[in-house]
């Protein structure tokens, strides 16, 4: 039984906690991409962000090497090289004549710079046309960047059409002039306004895919590839700003956030589920266990009881011990809140052993002792109680000393007892027998009371039942008798009723042992 | 003699304490287990009576701790449960006795005289303190180590108080004795004397011992003084 | 009309000492006689020295960005030194300059931006800062430096990169010709690169490219102890310079052949040779020597060889001055006068940077393996520099020859790379006519300094 709730509510929790993970993966797998789109969409802005910073930069000086070349068109052969002697950014100037011939420099007189140009620009002039190429509009630029490689990387030439002449006259621009302002554009480590994220790190690459320049602290593995790139503008198209983050940072920034995320939805959602699962699982487990708690919370309240009962008594009988002795009418009222407190603490006993009983806890405890002796310690207060025109007889005849629990013994008489205060009062009378043989101890208890109807004979053994519901009636419980007759059962014995021609009369039997 | 009293409840514990104090004990009163092991090793008490239940320290925990260190005092514990009786009776804990709750006045001095007077008999046993000397009062047989006083072979059951209040008359046979001198005798100086509290314990004290409380012949009322016996 | 040449030649050379703060022009052949009857072949020198500077005189402000090495491989005593000597130069600089240092690694960082030296303890703060991290961006450190350098820039300053590394340069640009490249352009602009190469972990043709193609100094410091008084050394020459954007033009009249010229970049283009100095020093020699065919003269004859002119920006004045000078020989058929007549100093000019060349030759030599010819080959220059050093009476070519030979011993040997870099450090220095400055300096805050 506890095994198949157990299964069910595994299920019920394991189910839907598995959907709602899976769930959670998705919609964190779903949200890492667009966090991770949203990454590159800002990494995008930083780096063209940084190519415009190269852009402006090197915009004037175009313009102004723009101007340079058409100096150099209007300057003779010493003016040219004049050029190239002192501008940080030419190299060497040419003119082309149509056709792809080679205006300047002259071949007929090259200084030692001229000769190399040549070598460096041979497989440029294998091309008749190698400039005024058609553009995808069908139209033919006017001047422009042409980027070659020789040797040890891209050189770079600026031209400018003259239409005039039909020449073309251009620079050959010094490259590491041009890496070199381009890196000085870039920001450097440490710089304020340069935002970029401490773990991230920006590359420029050259065409070959050579580090140029770097900056950023993130430690980027050589082989890393990096999160996003961009190309920069004409003359340095093949070039490329790369954005990178560290290694370790880059799995943290994206998966373990995913990570915290779904470990979060997994254990909110375990946690919420356990939690529905206890609550059930507890609430079925109370249902089943209600009946014995109940029991168990008469039992409790039943010992909650008694302290107060306690403090009521013990200061009521300190109280009369206080009072003048001849203040009766006092002491009366004082004997009736003890009485009702004794009362009261006889009936909480019933109503715990009639709880035990229900929980299968009562047991019994015979120790040595003599029946007689207990009957004699009850039946004095019984006496005091109904006063002397009560005839009370004793026929006491198990006064040896036997193994027997005076307890259970002592609640079934005060209830017996206490059952001919309530009904049988009116009879003046009370006989008290016992005997003792075999084992066997039998108490009888008889009054000249009105007696049980015999149809009801049986009943009155019954929890909860009484003769007549008149509210006139003495006050009880209804359990008194039920729990007498339960304590004789388990004390080996019984309780029964013996049909008298006048009054009540109690068979006790309870099996001892010598 | 001390008797340490530890019980949570404090009307329990208030009633227990003017009782004891009534009765002729000195008290030590303690609210839980924590302050009743801590009086016990402040003032040694001879009789200690515990409660079970109670909050930082329960009763059994006290007993276990003053058994371990001593067997001297009486133990006697104060329980609400029968279950909790089987445990003191089980658990061989060193305990003395045990007073069941709701109890009555009667029922605890009952409970506390017989464990008084088995301190008494203990002592005298191991010879360790010299036993209160047994004298007369007219007819009357007092016996402080019985806590009690016998004409002829009645018994009649005397309180501490009682035996204080007879042996100071005896020790001033024929003297009129004022009522603060009973209470510095009997009660303790830092009493608070209260003149109806003298005159109620001894017109209940004639109950017991005179043959004729109307016209007592041991303690004799002296007008305007006090009592005289003699 | 040739007596007139020749007077007002000899009013040039009468005139020119006499003009205070002018850099003094000595232009002269290594034979001022040739052999008639044949096509002859000499040497052409064109030596410029800086004047003196005077002790009441204030000097150039200097406009110096420190580019120095922080690659991981700096760590301990070598960049505690880079520290000193950083400190050593801002303390050796006055209010009235400039500085800026620049720290690079796998990156760059400024450590101080351009800035006056009004307060010198931020920079002084800042240098504290040097550590060790990484990897080695040479380009990328020098190109910062001069961009921070023309954040001040000016054609009245000394405008000087000074950089200081120990490692192969391994982020960005990193060959020689590269470098080399970059040099060009920085000299163009009137920004030297003056490099330090410190230990023998360095790519000396790099540094060195680097320095020589931008005509600033190249010093090989092989333990890191001896750091500071190289920057001492370095300081001492930024702060004595006189005289920028040096532009020495060589017209070569007919029958006279510009061949080429040794130890320096120039354009020969026909009969105009064009070569340039980014600075001179205060009393210090610089030189360019062309070597050039004669074609064969008559006996006596005297033939106009070349006008010389030489343009710079005197830092003194701070004016624009031109000097000129013009060269003749004479024809003699007799040998033994002609070589008489020969000019020592001109000559052991010459040979020392014909040996150099020689010099680099066998370096080539043993680059591509060939121990034994390159063994060979200083031994002979060892031997050419002894004999000539005897002729033309110079301890300088003696000096030169006992290197070539020491530098023959120790080319097998596994100390080879602190040799090649020594051979490299002395080619400069021969080429470019380094090192022999006064390192005299006048401190701009006099003042401030006496008290």
């Amino acid at each position: 039984m506890k095994h198949r709730y157990l299964v069910v509510f595994l299920l019920l929790t394991l189910v839907p906690a598995g959907l709602i993970v899976w769930l959670g993966w998705r919609v964190s797998a779903e949200e890492q991409h667009r966090t991770r789109r949203e990454f590159i969409a800002v990494i995008d802005e930083s780096l063209q962000t940084h190519r415009q910073i190269i852009e402006d930069r090197l915009a004037d000086r175009f313009t102004d090497l723009l101007q340079v070349v058409e100096t150099a068109r209007l300057a003779d052969t010493a003016g040219r090289r004049e050029l190239a002697r002192t501008h940080p950014w030419v190299r060497q100037c040419f003119e082309i004549g149509p056709r792809g011939r080679i205006v300047f420099p002259s071949r007929s007189q090259l200084t030692e710079a001229e000769q190399n140009f040549l070598m460096r620009t041979a497989t440029i002039w294998q091309e008749r046309q190698p400039f005024r190429l058609v553009d995808e509009y069908g139209s033919r630029a006017d001047s422009g960047w042409h980027t070659w490689y020789w040797s040890d990387g891209p050189h770079y030439i600026l031209w400018l059409w003259h239409p005039a002449t039909d020449h073309v006259y251009g620079i050959e621009v010094e490259r590491m002039r041009l890496v070199s302002e381009v890196l000085a554009a870039l920001p450097t480590e440490g710089q304020p306004h340069v935002s970029i994220p401490s773990e991230a790190q920006i590359q420029l690459r050259d065409p070959s895919g050579r580090v140029v320049y770097r900056w950023g602290r993130a430690a980027v593995e050589a082989d890393a590839s990096p999160i996003t790139s961009i190309a920069l503008n004409a003359p340095l198209t093949s070039w490329t700003l790369s954005y990178y983050t560290g290694r370790i940072i880059t799995t943290r920034q994206f998966s373990s956030q995913t990570l915290i995320n779904t470990l979060a939805i997994l254990l909110g959602t375990l946690a919420l589920l356990s939690g529905l699962a206890i609550y059930f699982y507890r609430s079925m487990t109370t249902q089943m266990r209600d009946a014995a708690q109940r029991v168990t919370f008469v039992n409790q309240v039943s010992h909650e009881l008694k302290t107060p009962l306690t403090n009521i008594r013990m200061y009521a009988e300190l109280l009369e011990r206080s009072l003048d002795p001849d203040d009766e009418r006092r002491r009366k009222h004082l004997d009736v809140i003890v009485g009702e407190s004794q009362r009261l603490s006889r009936l909480i006993g019933n109503v715990l052993t009639f709880s035990k009983s229900k929980q299968g806890k009562l047991s019994i405890h015979p120790q040595t002792g003599c029946i007689d002796e207990t009957i004699c310690r009850l039946i004095e207060p019984f006496r005091q109680k109904v006063g002397a025109d009560f005839s009370i007889e004793q026929q006491l005849d198990a006064q040896d000393d036997c193994q027997f629990d005076s307890d259970v013994l002592e609640q079934i008489l005060t209830n017996l007892l206490s059952n001919v205060e309530k009904y049988a009062i009116s009879g003046d009378y009370l006989s008290v027998s016992s005997s003792l043989s075999d084992g066997l101890c039998e108490i009888r208890v008889t009054d000249r009371g009105p007696g049980v109807p015999t149809s009801k004979q049986e009943l009155i053994f019954q929890p909860f039942e009484r003769l007549s519901d008149k509210l006139s009636e003495a006050a009880g419980t209804g359990i008194g008798l039920s729990i007498a007759r339960s304590l004789a059962r388990l004390h080996g014995g019984d309780l029964s009723y013996l049909a008298t021609d006048s009054g009540s009369c109690f068979k006790l039997t309870l099996r001892v042992s010598p | 003699m001390k008797v340490l009293v530890a019980e949570d409840d404090p009307h329990t514990r208030a009633g227990l304490e003017e009782i004891l104090i009534e009765e002729g004990y000195q008290v030590i009163a303690t609210a839980d287990g924590r302050q009743a092991w801590q009086a016990f090793q402040d003032h040694s008490p001879d009789v200690v009576c515990l409660d079970i239940m109670m909050p930082h320290m329960d009763g059994y925990e006290v007993c276990r701790k003053i058994r371990r260190q001593t067997d001297e005092p009486a133990v006697l514990f104060i329980t609400a449960k029968s279950e909790e009786i089987d445990a003191v009776l089980g658990l061989e804990l060193g305990a003395d006795d045990f007073i069941q709750k709701p109890f009555g006045v009667k029922e605890v001095l009952a409970r506390i005289r017989a464990v008084t007077r088995r301190i008494y008999k203990k002592q005298s046993a191991a010879n360790t303190k010299a036993l209160p000397d047994s004298f007369t009062l007219a007819d009357l047989k007092v016996v402080p180590s019985e806590l009690r006083g016998f004409r002829g072979d009645q018994a009649i059951e005397l309180s501490l108080r009682d035996l204080q209040i007879l042996k100071f008359l005896h020790r001033n046979e024929g003297r009129a004795l004022s009522r603060d001198s009973f209470f510095d005798e009997c009660w303790g100086f830092d009493y608070l004397p209260n003149s109806r509290t003298l005159d109620q314990h001894i017109s209940q004290l004639r109950k017991k011992i005179e043959l004729d409380p109307k016209s007592p012949e041991i303690i004799k009322t002296v007008h305007g003084v006090g009592y005289r016996y003699g | 009309m040739k007596n007139l040449f020749l007077y007002l030649t000899s009013l040039a050379f009468l005139v020119t000492p006499a003009l205070a703060k002018q850099v003094q022009l000595e232009a002269a052949l290594a034979n001022p006689l040739l052999k008639s009857g044949q096509t002859n072949k000499t040497f052409l020198k064109v030596g410029l020295t800086g004047f003196a500077l005077e002790a009441d005189q204030e000097r150039t402000p200097v406009n110096v960005a420190l580019v120095i090495d922080r690659s991981t491989s700096m760590s301990g005593g070598k960049i505690a030194q880079a520290r000193d000597a950083a400190r050593l130069a801002v303390q050796r600089l006055g209010a009235e300059d400039i500085v800026s240092i620049v720290a690079y690694d796998n990156s760059v960082e400024i450590l101080v931006p351009a800035t006056k030296l009004t307060d010198k303890t931020p920079v002084l703060k800042a240098i504290e800062k040097l550590e060790p991290t990484g990897n080695t961006a040479l380009f990328a450190g020098v190109s910062k430096g001069a961009d921070e350098l023309r954040k001040f820039f000016s054609k009245e300053k000394v405008n000087r990169v000074l950089l200081l590394s120990d490692g192969q340069a391994n982020v960005g640009p990193r060959s020689p010709g590269e470098l080399g490249e970059l040099g060009a352009s920085l000299v163009k602009e009137g920004i030297s690169v003056s490099t330090i190469g410190l230990g023998l972990g360095y790519n000396e043709d790099l540094m060195a490219n680097l320095a020589s193609k931008s005509d600033g100094n190249h010093v090989f410091v092989e333990n890191e102890v001896d750091l500071v008084a190289a920057f001492d050394r370095e300081f001492g020459d930024i702060l004595s310079i006189v005289a920028q954007e040096v532009v020495v033009t060589m017209d070569f009249l007919p029958g006279v052949k510009p061949l080429r010229v040794i130890g320096r970049e120039a354009d020969i283009a026909g009969q105009q040779v064009t070569t340039m100095m980014n600075q001179l020093y205060s009393e210090q020699e610089k030189y360019v020597v062309v070597e050039v065919e004669v074609e064969s003269g008559k006996v006596d004859e005297t033939r106009r060889v070349a006008d010389v002119a030489v343009s710079y920006a005197n830092l003194a004045t701070l004016t624009p001055d031109r000097l000129t000078s013009e060269l003749s020989v004479r024809f003699s058929d007799q040998a033994e006068v002609v070589e008489a007549q020969a000019n020592a100093p001109v000559m052991a000019a010459c040979v020392l940077l014909v040996a150099t060349e020689n010099n680099e030759q066998a370096m080539q030599l043993r680059d591509k393996g060939d121990i034994a010819g390159a063994k060979q080959a200083l031994f002979d220059n060892a031997a050419y520099l002894e004999s000539s050093a005897h002729k033309w009476d110079s301890s300088a070519l003696k000096d030169y020859g006992f290197s070539n030979l020491s530098q023959s011993a120790a080319i097998d040997s596994p100390d080879w790379s602190a040799t090649r870099k020594r051979m490299i450090e002395l080619q400069i220095e021969n080429n470019r006519q380094i090192g022999h400055g006064s390192g005299f300096v006048f401190p701009i805050d006099n003042q401030k300094k006496t008290k």
